[in-house]
């Protein structure tokens, strides 16, 4: 049987410490059938789109017109698209 | 959060790698929306797990029992009979003649699959028929938010839990920066136990409502 370890003290901080908003991002986030494009914090959805590619467009202007300093895109199984 | 029986949360589902994400996914929403999470493995080790598991009965009023693990899924495999031993068990002790056990409030839930639908159970378990069955799927997850998400609201809590889809996004959100701060552990994320998974949540919600 695979023994279970323990998360350091340090990794949990950060993950809890994650948790506190930043509104200068926009996120790119998995729905069914579709993508959200959602400011980090914000309850609601700023658009929902069928496609990642033109959810990603979405947020990338909004960073060019000045509205989000980052875009952080996710994939659909849950990690991070790194260099998006 | 809401202590004590009526926050209660009892979770009787498979704990299975393959199972695991949908665990943690409802763990992260009945933390969400404000109530306590308990299964078997938050409790020690040492005691009789039936024993262990009546204990965290007896402290919830709500409970959600997931039946996915009903048919084996080959020739020869046995079917796992702990889901559908512990719903009759919390049936049982809501229709027991205890007075605060008899406002316990059982979900029961399972995965879409074929010729799985309410017909299933009228074979299966028709005892359970004129109980509410909610189906989600696996491969739409956010389905399985939905369902536990609407489970607790109907539960007369202070505050209404957020959207279904905000509850997601969320859990989104939370999963990246798990994963990714667990990989300085050098740790995958069915390695890690529930009830330290629970911890973390429990933090990460409290500090993102601050």
């Amino acid at each position: 049987m695979k023994r279970s370890l323990h998360i350091s003290e340090e990794t949990k901080a950060k993950i809890v410490a994650s948790a506190k908003p930043d509104p200068s991002k926009v996120h790119v986030l998995p729905r069914s059938g579709g993508w959200a494009v959602k400011r980090e914090g914000a309850k609601k959805a700023i658009r929902v789109v069928k496609s990642k590619t033109r959810a990603g467009d979405i947020a990338h202007k909004m960073v060019e017109e000045g509205k989000f300093s980052s875009v952080v895109i996710h994939r659909k199984d849950g990690t991070f698209q790194r260099g998006a | 959060m809401r202590e004590g029986f009526n926050s209660n949360v009892f979770i009787n589902c498979p704990f299975d790698d393959e199972y695991k994400e949908n665990l943690r996914v409802i763990i992260f929403t009945v933390i969400h929306c404000k109530f306590n999470p308990l299964i078997s493995e938050t409790k020690d080790s040492g005691a009789n797990r039936l024993d262990s598991i009546i204990k965290l009965m007896k402290s919830s009023r709500l409970s959600i029992h997931d039946l996915s693990r009903n048919v084996s899924k080959k020739a020869g495999e046995a079917m796992r009979f702990n889901m559908p031993l512990e719903l009759g068990i919390d049936l049982g002790l809501k229709n027991s003649e205890k007075i605060d056990l008899k406002d316990k409030v059982s979900m029961v839930i399972d995965v879409t699959g074929k010729d799985k639908n309410q017909y299933f159970y009228q074979k299966s378990i028709s005892d359970l028929a004129g109980n509410d069955l909610i189906i989600y799927t696996q491969s739409e997850l956010i389905s399985l938010v939905e369902a536990v998400r609407n489970f607790l609201y109907i539960q007369k809590v202070d505050e209404a839990p957020d959207q279904h889809t905000n509850i997601w996004d969320d859990y989104n959100m939370f999963k990246a920066e798990y994963i990714e701060n667990l990989e300085i552990d050098k740790l995958t994320i069915n390695r890690v136990i529930q009830s330290e998974y629970i911890d973390i949540v429990q933090g990460y919600l409290d500090n993102k409502s601050k």
